[in-house]
């Protein structure tokens, strides 16, 4: 009877493996996370704007997740920012071959409200031919002066050989509705005002449980984006009316014993699109255990390499003659790092965390293919946050 | 192209990888079911951290399908 008891302890301990072919969860949890983001200062001898200071963001979460009945389970979470600061607005070569910044001249102050439900139906698998897996629903909004957007989204999960293999799914799709402020401003704005953008995107992977201590998802996905898609608060900014997007992407989690435990988890990302970019991620983190008393310490080091091409139309040629030009950083050939670490202390139901992490980007940073053009406009920033949870069974 | 090539080329192998995987037995999971091994231990923090890289870098996604966007700047 002890041996079936531990067993089954043991097959139960299995069963909650986290993401790791889904168990019903039991637990109801409440949560808030406050983040601190700041930009780096644009570099002074590069604008004529008396303002340097762009974006600082103060992030609140709040997540709430509970059983409902009949085997579902709902997780929403709501976030509101506050935004103030200047925002590029155009980069251009001057006559002696040096790029300039254009800032947005007045302080932006402006504030977002997002929030995300999430219901999912769990399938145990129990008797002959029965699913084992899950499926979910996913609603958000998010709602900010001058852009709205609503979203829809269908995910699911097929558990396949004894919870070796996982097939994963999703679909969604977004509807964004755009009102610029100050309208009256510029031809951009006033072009833009009342258009709408579009997206519907789907992901396929497949998560394999390698061995008692690894486990790999890789997966593939495509995103088609139509309708106004240029930025209005930048001068000279005409983009294509419709991007076609295909990303292939790959997780590993491998377990070793070290102290109270630890993994290692190594994720790569590549993203091809029809604007000409192309991107590669890599995010690199440790996650250690460490337990002192009753208290749980989990902290994770962690730092990320990303690079871009740049879009085929990115340009800091102001003449304003091309059918389709962007000066926009985010468009340009790039590399960024970033690193960071977090750490969560678990102590019974209760969690507080700290995670800080600091990014870091240059042209310089592409490594290969290093563009000629600098791009000063290029965002640096760093964000400090601070989190508590409290769950209960 | 090439690229594109390339990189199927080598998810086949990630993939001819996985299926030489071993059988793990229910009772041999206790290291996959820590809470460290989690694709995403903390929800709002890869929720957030997704919702920058998408507002500020050039592209976005991965893990699941694409939701809707925001008016970053």
């Amino acid at each position: 009877m002890k041996a079936k008891n531990s067993l089954a302890a043991l097959a139960a301990v299995a069963a909650a493996m986290p993401g790791h072919a889904d168990p019903v969860p039991t637990e109801k949890a409440i949560s808030y996370r406050f983040s601190e983001y700041q930009e780096g200062e644009i570099p002074e001898n590069r604008t004529f704007s008396p303002v340097l200071e762009r974006y600082n963001i103060e992030v609140h979460q709040l997540g709430y997740r509970r059983p409902l009945s009949g085997n579902w389970y709902l997780r929403s979470e709501m976030q509101y920012e506050t935004m103030s600061g200047a925002s590029p607005m155009q980069t251009y070569q001057n006559t002696d071959g040096q790029s300039v910044v254009l800032m947005s001249g007045a302080s932006i102050e402006e504030s977002r409200f997002d929030l995300k439900l999430s219901p999912t139906r769990y399938f145990d698998g129990t008797g002959k031919g029965a699913i084992d897996g899950t499926l979910g629903g996913t609603l958000a909004l998010s709602t900010e002066n001058d852009y709205n957007s609503v979203s829809l989204g269908v995910d699911a999960t097929l558990n396949l050989f004894d919870k070796h293999t996982t097939l994963l799914g999703s679909i969604s799709t977004s509807y964004d509705m755009l009102a610029p402020t100050d309208a009256i401003l510029s031809e951009s704005r006033q072009a833009a005002d009342g258009q709408v953008k579009r997206s519907i995107s789907i992901y396929e992977g497949v998560s394999q449980v390698i061995n008692k201590a690894t486990v790999l998802q890789i997966g593939g996905g495509f995103t088609r984006l139509t309708g106004y898609l240029s930025d209005p608060y930048k001068l000279e900014d005409r983009r294509p009316d419709d991007r076609t997007q295909f990303l292939l992407d790959s997780r590993l989690r491998r377990y070793y014993k070290v102290l109270s435990g630890a993994a290692i988890h190594l994720d790569y990302r590549y993203i091809s699109d029809s604007w000409g970019i192309h991107s590669n991620t890599i995010d690199l983190a440790w996650a250690q255990k460490m337990s002192a008393g009753r208290m749980d310490i989990f902290l994770t080091p962690s730092v990320r390499y990303y690079r871009q091409t740049e879009a085929s139309f990115y340009s800091m040629d102001a003449s304003g003659d091309e059918m389709f030009t962007s000066s926009d950083y985010r468009l340009s050939s790039y590399g960024a790092v970033s690193a960071g670490v977090e750490a969560r202390f678990v102590y019974g139901g209760f969690q507080l965390s700290v995670d800080w992490q600091q990014y870091v980007a240059d042209e310089e940073m592409m490594l290969l293919q290093i563009p000629d053009e600098e791009a000063p406009a290029l965002v640096n920033y760093s964000i400090l946050s601070i989190g508590v949870e409290y769950r209960r069974e | 192209m090439k690229h594109i090539t390339y990189r199927i080329l080598g998810l086949c192998t990630l993939i001819l990888m996985a299926t030489a995987c071993t059988t793990v037995q229910p009772w041999e999971r206790g290291s996959l079911a820590q809470d460290m091994m989690a694709w995403q231990a903390d929800a709002m923090k890869g929720s957030l951290d997704n919702h920058i890289h998408f507002a500020k870098e050039g592209t976005s996604g991965g893990g699941s399908a694409a939701g809707g966007g925001c008016g970053c700047n």
